[in-house]
C-alpha cells in the first residue's frame, strides 16, 4: 500500500487547529474537573464554565484570525479547511460560546453543580467541528457519532426529570437508527467506488454509470442519515420530544450548532460527492464531474417534497403547541425546511442564503432559548403560553428580547431572519422553484401567527399565575443583548455577512 | 445636495427610541415634547425638500438619497435609498403635516392615559415606517414600511389591551393584512422575475421601454399578474373588498389613531402604491378594470352599511372604506393624479371628522353611541362647525374640498379610456355612492349635534368643549377641508373663474407622463364641456338630495319615521345593520376550516399516530411516572422509526421506479 498522504504537524495545526484546541482543552478540563475543588459548588461551576468558554473562544480566534486561502486545504484526505468549513466552524463555535455562557446561569438556576456538563459540551463542540470539516465519509460517520454522544448525554442531564431522560433515550435509539442508514449508505458507495473520500468518490462516479441502482440506494441512505440530523419531515419525529425534554440551553445548542453542521455536511456531500461542483475547480481530473449534474434529476424532486413537507408540518403543528419550547422545536423543523429551499436551489445565491440563514438562525434561536431558561427559572417551571401571559410588564427586558427573537424567526424586517428568508426564497425562485417558494411563503404566514402569539401573550393578556424568576446574571444579559443587537444589525446592514457567506460558498470547489 | 432626505424618517425614529426607552421615567411633558417635535421636525425637513424640489427645473425633479446597499447577490441588488419626486413629495407632506396635527391633538386627548409614553412611542414609530413606505426608492423599502405600519397599527388598535375585544380587533387586522401581504410579496417576486430589479428607477423605464420596443404587449399576462398581486396587498392595507373587514373593527384603538392611521395615511398606502406603479397598471388594462370595479363596488357597498351604524366611529370607518373606494376608482381608471388628489382632500376632511368625533366622545365620557347624543351643537360650537365643514366637504358640495376631487374622479371614470362602457357603470355606482354618502354623513351630524340630548343626566352635566390642544388642530383641518380642493380645480371651472390653473395636476404630471402617453394612443370618444357640466351638476344634485333626505328623516320626522321604516323593512334593516353578515360568512368559510385543519393535523397525525400508538405522549408519561424505559421501548420510538423507514422506502421507490 502506498502512502497517499503525508503527515505533518504544521499542517495538522493549520487545518485542524480548532479541533486540536477543543480536544486538548477538553482533556485538560477533564483533569481540572477532577482536581479543582473550588470554594463553593457555584464557584467551581462558573470556573469550569468560563474555562470551557475560553477554550472555545481560543478556537474561534484560530478560525477567525486567518483568511483561509491555504495552498492545500485537505489534511490526510480526511478534514478540510477552506472558507466554507471555516464559516460553519465559526457558527458552531459561536453557538458553543453562547451556550456555555448561558449554561452557567442555567445550571445555577436548576441547582445542578455537576461540572461534567461542560466537558460534554466541549467534546460535543469538538465532534461538531470535526463533522463539519470532514471530507471523508468514514470521518463524517465517526465525527457524527462523537458529536451525538456528547449531545445524548447533555440531553439527559436533568437526571431526575423524566422528560429529559425519555427524550435522550429516544434520541439515542432513533439516532442509532439514523446512523445505521448513513453507515449502510457509506458501505454501498464504498462497494461501488472503492473510495471513501468525497472527491475521489465523485471522480470515480463521474467516470462510471452513476445512475446504477446501487449508487441511488446509497445516495438515498446517506441523505436519510443526514436529513435525520437536520430533522426534516418525516425523519423529524424525535425532535419535539428531545427538544422539549432537554435542558433549554442544550436544546438551543442542538437546534442550531448540530443542525448547522448537518446542513453544512449535507451541502458538502451533495455538491462535492454527488454533484458537479468540483468541475469548477479547474483540475483536469475533475472535468468529468460536470456529468454528475444529471444526478440532480434524482435527488432534487425528493428534496422538493421533503422541503414542502418540512415547512408545512413544522409550521402547522407548531400552531397547536401550548409549550413554548415544544413550539420552537416544531418551528426549528420548519426552519430546516426553509433552508432546504436554498440547498435545493443549488446555485450561488442559494448556498450563500443558507449560510446566512444558518448564522442568523443560530443567533436568534440560542437567544430565544436563553430567554426561555431565564423566564423558566427552574426547568419546566414556566414555559407554557399560559405562563407567559402578562410577563411583558413584569419583565420588560426579557420579554422584549424574546419578542425580538421571535419576530426575527417569523422573518419580519428589519431583522436578520427576513434577510435570510429573502435570500433562500429568491434563490429558489431563480432556480425555477416558483411554486415551492410560494408555498413556503404561505407557510411562513402560519409561522408568523404562532410566533406573534407569544408576543401577544406577553403584552396583551393578564397573568393567570404569579411567575417569579431568579435574577439574570450579567454574562447572560450580555449574551442576550449582543444577540439581539446582532439580529437587528444583520437585518439592516447584512452586506458584511453576505459577502463573507458568498466567499465561503464559492470555496466548496476547492475541497480536494 | 440631496443627502438630507433621510432626516425625514430619522426624526420620528429617534422620537420612537427616546420615548420607547426613556419615556416611562421622564414624565408626560417630556414625552409629548419629544413626540410632537420629532414629527414637527420631519415636517419642516419635508418643507425644505419641497422648496428644493420646486426650485429645480421640471425635468430634474427627482431626488435620490442612497444610504447603503441592503442586499446584493449577483445581478440582484437592493439599496436602502430614498426617492423624492412629485408624488412622494405630496404624500410625505400629508403624512408629516397631518401627522403633526394629530400628534398635537393627542396631547389633549390622551392626557389621562397611564401608558401615555407607549402611545407616543408607537405613534412616532408609525410615522417612521410610513415615511419609509412613501420615500422608499424601491419596492422592498416600501414593503418594509408596509409591514412596519401594519405592526404599528396592530399595536395601536390593541392599545387598550385590557379589553379582549380590542385585542381581537388587533389580531383581525393583523391576520387580514397578512393575507394581503402574501399577495404583495408574490407580486414583488414576480416583478423581480420579470424586470430583474425592484427599484422604481429601473423597473418603470424598463417596462416602458419594453413596451415601446414591442417586447411587452399591452395587457401582457405577467404584467396583469404582477398588478393584481400587488393589488391584493392593497386590498388588505387599504381595506377594499374582500379584505376590508378589519378596518371597522380597528376603531377599537384611540380616536387620534383612527384619524391618523385608519383614515388619513396608512390606509391610503395602497392608493399610493398603485399610483407609484402607474406605468405597470397602465400597461395592464385588465388589472385596471379589476381595480376600478372592486373600488366602485367597495365605494357603494361600504356606503350603504354606513347608513345604519349607530356607533359614531363605525360610521366614519365605513365612510373611510367607501372613500378609499373612490380613490381606487381614480387610480383604476388611469386618472392617477385624481386618485392622489382625493387622497389628499380625504386626508384633510376625514382626519378632521375623526378628530371631531374624538372630541365628541371625549365630551360624552367615552360613549360612542349616537343614539345617546343629540343637541351637542350648543355645547361644543367649535367641534360642531369644524365637523360640519368636513361633512360638507365629504358630501361633495362645492366649493368645499371633496367636491373637486370626487368630481374629477367620477368624470375620469366616465371617460375610462380602456373600457368606455364599464366606465359609465362605474360612474353610475360612484354617483349613487355619493348620494348615499351625503345621506349618512348628514345623518351623523343631525343625530349628534341637533335635536334633543338623549344621554344620561350625568353625561349632560359633563358636556364641554374640548381644550385648545384639540380644537386648534380641528380648526386647521377644517380650513384645509374647505379650501384644500382649490389646488386641483378642473380646467372647466378654472376657466370660468378667470384662468385659475390646476396646480396639483401640473405638479404631478411628470410622474404620470409615460402612462398618459400610452393612454393617449387609445382611441376613444371625447366628451365635451357640456357633458362635464351635466355630470358635475348631477353629482351636486344627488348630494343635495342625500342631505335633504337626511334632514327629512332625522330632523323633521325624527324619531317617528326612522322607527317606522325600521319596522316596515325589518329584513333589509337587519341585513344592512349586520353589515351583510360578511364577518360571519368569512368566519364560516375561512376561519373554521383552517382551524379544523390544524386541529386535524395535530390530533390525527401528532397525537394519534405519533403519540397515540403505544403511549399517549409526554403528559401521560409524567402523570404515570414509572416504567419510563419499558414504555419508551414498546411504543413511540418504534413509530418514529417506522416513519423514518416509510420515508426511506418512499425515497427508494422514487429513485428506483424506472
Amino acid at each position: 500500500m502506498d502512502l497517499q498522504y503525508s503527515f505533518s504537524l504544521a499542517k495538522l495545526w493549520s487545518i485542524c487547529g480548532a479541533q486540536v484546541i477543543m480536544l486538548l482543552s477538553g482533556l485538560v478540563l477533564l483533569f481540572v474537573e477532577i482536581f479543582y475543588k473550588g470554594k463553593s459548588p457555584e464557584r467551581r461551576l462558573s470556573t469550569i464554565g468560563w474555562l470551557t468558554t475560553i477554550a472555545m473562544a481560543l478556537a474561534l480566534g484560530h478560525v477567525c484570525n486567518k483568511e483561509w486561502n491555504l495552498d492545500e486545504v485537505v489534511f490526510m484526505g480526511a478534514f478540510s479547511m477552506e472558507k466554507f468549513s471555516a464559516f460553519l466552524v465559526a457558527v458552531v463555535l459561536m453557538a458553543g460560546i453562547m451556550a456555555s455562557i448561558l449554561s452557567i446561569g442555567y445550571l445555577k438556576n436548576n441547582k445542578i453543580y455537576r461540572t461534567e456538563y461542560f466537558l460534554l459540551l466541549a467534546f460535543a463542540v469538538y465532534g461538531t467541528i470535526a463533522f463539519v470539516q470532514a471530507v471523508d465519509l468514514l470521518m463524517i460517520f465517526i465525527t457524527l457519532e462523537i458529536m451525538s454522544l456528547g449531545i445524548y448525554c447533555l440531553a439527559a442531564f436533568l437526571r431526575d426529570d423524566r422528560l429529559s431522560l425519555e427524550g435522550s433515550l429516544k434520541y439515542f435509539l432513533i439516532g442509532s437508527f439514523g446512523s445505521a442508514f448513513l453507515l449502510f449508505g457509506i458501505v454501498l458507495i464504498y462497494g461501488f467506488t472503492g473510495e471513501i473520500n468525497l472527491t475521489k468518490i465523485s471522480s470515480v462516479l463521474a467516470r462510471a454509470p452513476f445512475q446504477h441502482p446501487m449508487v441511488l440506494v446509497a445516495l438515498a441512505m446517506i441523505m436519510v442519515g443526514l436529513m435525520f440530523k437536520i430533522s426534516m419531515v418525516p425523519f423529524h419525529m424525535w425532535a419535539p420530544d428531545v427538544y422539549e425534554g432537554s435542558p433549554s440551553v442544550v436544546t438551543g445548542f442542538m437546534a442550531t450548532a448540530v443542525k448547522a453542521a448537518a446542513i453544512g455536511v449535507f451541502i458538502k456531500v451533495m455538491a462535492v460527492g454527488f454533484g458537479p461542483v468540483l468541475s469548477l475547480s479547474g483540475q483536469p481530473e475533475f472535468y468529468a464531474n460536470a456529468l454528475l449534474g444529471a444526478l440532480g434529476a434524482y435527488w432534487k424532486p425528493i428534496l422538493w417534497w421533503i422541503s414542502l413537507l418540512t415547512m408545512f408540518f413544522g409550521n402547522l403543528i407548531a400552531v397547536n403547541q401550548r409549550n413554548v419550547k415544544r413550539m420552537l422545536a416544531y418551528s426549528s423543523i420548519a426552519h430546516a425546511g426553509y433552508m432546504t429551499l436554498g440547498i435545493l436551489a443549488s446555485n450561488d445565491m442559494g448556498r450563500m442564503g443558507v449560510l446566512f440563514y444558518l448564522f442568523a438562525y443560530t443567533i436568534m434561536n440560542i437567544g430565544a432559548f436563553g430567554v426561555i431558561y431565564c423566564l423558566d427559572g427552574q426547568e419546566r417551571h414556566a414555559q407554557t403560553l399560559e405562563d407567559y401571559r402578562g410577563l411583558g410588564y413584569k419583565y420588560p427586558g426579557l420579554s422584549f428580547l424574546i419578542s425580538l427573537f421571535l419576530v426575527a424567526m417569523a422573518g419580519l424586517p428589519p431583522t436578520a431572519g427576513f434577510i435570510g428568508k429573502f435570500y433562500v426564497f429568491a434563490a429558489a425562485i431563480r432556480s425555477g422553484y416558483l411554486l415551492l417558494a410560494a408555498l413556503g411563503i404561505l407557510t411562513s404566514v402560519i409561522g408568523a401567527y404562532y410566533y406573534l402569539r407569544v408576543v401577544y401573550m406577553l403584552y396583551m393578556k393578564d397573568p393567570v399565575r404569579e411567575i417569579s424568576i431568579p435574577g439574570v446574571s450579567v454574562s447572560t444579559a450580555v449574551i442576550l443583548i449582543a444577540a439581539a443587537l446582532a439580529v437587528i444589525y444583520l437585518g439592516i446592514l447584512p452586506q458584511g455577512l453576505t459577502d463573507v457567506a458568498d466567499a465561503a460558498q464559492k470555496t466548496l470547489s476547492l475541497v480536494f | 445636495m440631496e443627502h438630507y432626505i433621510y432626516f425625514i424618517p430619522l426624526f420620528p425614529l429617534l422620537g420612537f427610541l427616546l420615548n420607547g426607552i426613556l419615556g416611562k421615567r421622564l414624565g408626560k411633558s417630556f414625552v409629548s415634547c419629544v413626540g410632537c417635535t420629532s414629527v414637527g421636525l420631519a415636517f419642516v425637513t419635508a418643507l425644505f425638500v419641497f422648496k428644493d424640489l420646486i426650485g429645480r427645473p421640471v425635468e430634474d425633479r427627482i431626488m435620490v438619497d442612497t444610504l447603503w446597499t441592503w442586499m446584493a447577490a449577483g445581478a440582484f441588488k437592493v439599496d436602502v435609498s430614498f426617492l423624492v419626486d412629485q408624488l412622494s413629495m405630496v404624500m410625505i407632506l400629508i403624512v408629516t403635516g397631518v401627522g403633526f396635527l394629530i400628534h398635537i391633538y393627542s396631547i389633549g386627548y390622551m392626557h389621562e392615559d397611564e401608558s401615555y409614553w407607549r402611545y407616543f412611542a408607537y405613534l412616532n414609530m408609525f410615522v417612521f415606517f410610513m415615511s419609509l413606505l412613501v420615500l422608499g426608492a424601491n419596492y422592498l423599502v416600501m414593503f418594509v414600511g408596509w409591514e412596519g405600519v401594519g405592526l404599528a397599527s396592530y399595536l395601536l388598535i390593541g392599545f387598550w389591551y385590557e379589553g379582549n375585544e380590542n385585542a381581537d380587533a388587533g389580531k383581525k387586522a393583523f391576520i387580514v393584512n397578512r393575507i394581503g401581504d402574501f399577495g404583495f410579496a408574490l407580486g414583488m417576486f414576480l416583478m423581480f422575475w420579470t424586470f430583474g430589479s425592484l427599484s422604481y428607477l429601473d423597473v418603470f423605464p424598463k417596462a416602458f421601454e419594453m413596451y415601446e420596443h414591442g417586447h411587452l404587449a399591452l395587457n401582457a399576462p405577467v404584467l396583469v399578474a404582477i398588478c393584481l398581486l400587488l393589488f391584493v396587498g392593497a386590498t388588505g392595507k387599504s381595506a377594499q373588498i374582500p379584505l376590508y373587514v378589519w378596518l371597522p373593527d380597528a376603531m377599537a384603538g384611540p380616536t387620534p389613531v383612527s384619524a391618523l392611521i385608519h383614515a388619513a395615511t396608512m390606509v391610503t398606502a395602497g392608493v399610493y402604491m398603485v399610483a407609484r406603479s402607474n406605468i405597470l397598471y397602465t400597461l395592464a388594462p385588465t388589472a385596471c378594470l379589476v381595480v376600478a370595479y372592486i373600488a366602485a363596488a367597495t365605494a357603494l357597498f361600504a356606503a350603504t352599511i354606513g347608513i345604519l351604524q349607530n356607533d359614531i366611529k363605525k360610521v366614519l370607518a365605513y365612510s373611510t372604506v367607501s372613500q378609499l373606494g373612490y380613490m381606487f376608482i381614480g387610480v383604476g381608471v388611469t386618472a392617477y393624479w385624481a386618485g392622489i388628489f382625493h387622497l389628499m382632500t380625504h386626508a384633510f376632511f376625514k382626519a378632521c371628522l375623526f378628530l371631531c368625533s374624538g372630541s365628541v366622545i371625549h365630551a360624552m365620557g367615552g360613549d360612542q353611541d349616537m343614539r345617546h347624543m343629540g343637541g351637542l351643537a350648543k355645547k361644543m360650537p367649535i367641534t360642531y362647525i369644524t365637523m360640519l365643514v368636513a361633512t360638507i366637504a365629504i358630501a361633495g358640495i362645492p366649493p368645499f374640498a371633496g367636491f373637486f376631487s370626487k368630481d374629477e374622479i367620477l368624470w375620469k371614470a366616465f371617460n375610462f379610456p380602456y373600457y368606455p362602457v364599464s366606465g359609465k357603470i362605474i360612474w353610475f355606482m360612484g354617483t349613487l355612492g355619493a348620494a348615499v354618502t351625503a345621506f349618512y354623513m348628514f345623518r351623523l351630524i343631525f343625530l349628534t349635534f341637533h335635536g334633543e340630548f338623549r344621554g344620561t343626566e350625568e353625561q349632560k352635566h359633563h358636556l364641554h368643549e374640548s381644550p385648545y390642544f384639540m380644537t386648534v388642530p380641528l380648526m386647521i383641518l377644517a380650513a384645509l377641508s374647505f379650501c384644500g380642493g382649490w389646488l386641483g380645480i378642473s380646467p372647466l371651472i378654472g376657466h370660468a373663474l378667470g384662468g385659475v390653473p390646476n396646480y396639483l395636476e401640473h405638479f404631478l404630471e411628470p410622474v404620470f407622463e409615460h402612462s398618459q402617453e400610452i393612454v393617449a394612443t387609445i382611441p376613444r370618444v371625447e366628451y365635451g364641456h357640456g357633458m362635464e357640466i351635466a355630470l358635475m351638476t348631477t353629482s351636486v344634485v344627488v348630494a343635495i338630495i342625500g342631505v335633504l333626505l337626511a334632514f327629512h328623516v332625522y330632523i323633521r320626522r325624527f324619531p317617528e319615521l326612522p322607527a317606522r321604516l325600521r319596522e316596515q323593512y325589518a329584513v333589509y334593516y337587519d341585513l344592512i345593520y349586520n353589515k351583510y353578515y360578511v364577518d360571519e360568512i368569512y368566519f364560516r368559510i375561512f376561519v373554521w376550516p383552517t382551524y379544523y385543519l390544524a386541529i386535524f393535523f395535530w390530533k390525527i397525525i401528532d397525537v394519534i399516530i405519533i403519540d397515540g400508538i403505544g403511549v399517549n405522549g409526554p403528559a401521560w408519561l409524567t402523570q404515570r411516572g414509572a416504567y419510563v424505559f419499558s414504555r419508551v421501548q414498546n411504543g413511540q420510538v418504534q413509530t418514529y422509526g417506522a416513519f423514518m423507514l416509510l420515508g426511506l422506502v418512499g425515497i427508494l421507490w422514487y429513485l428506483l421506479r424506472f
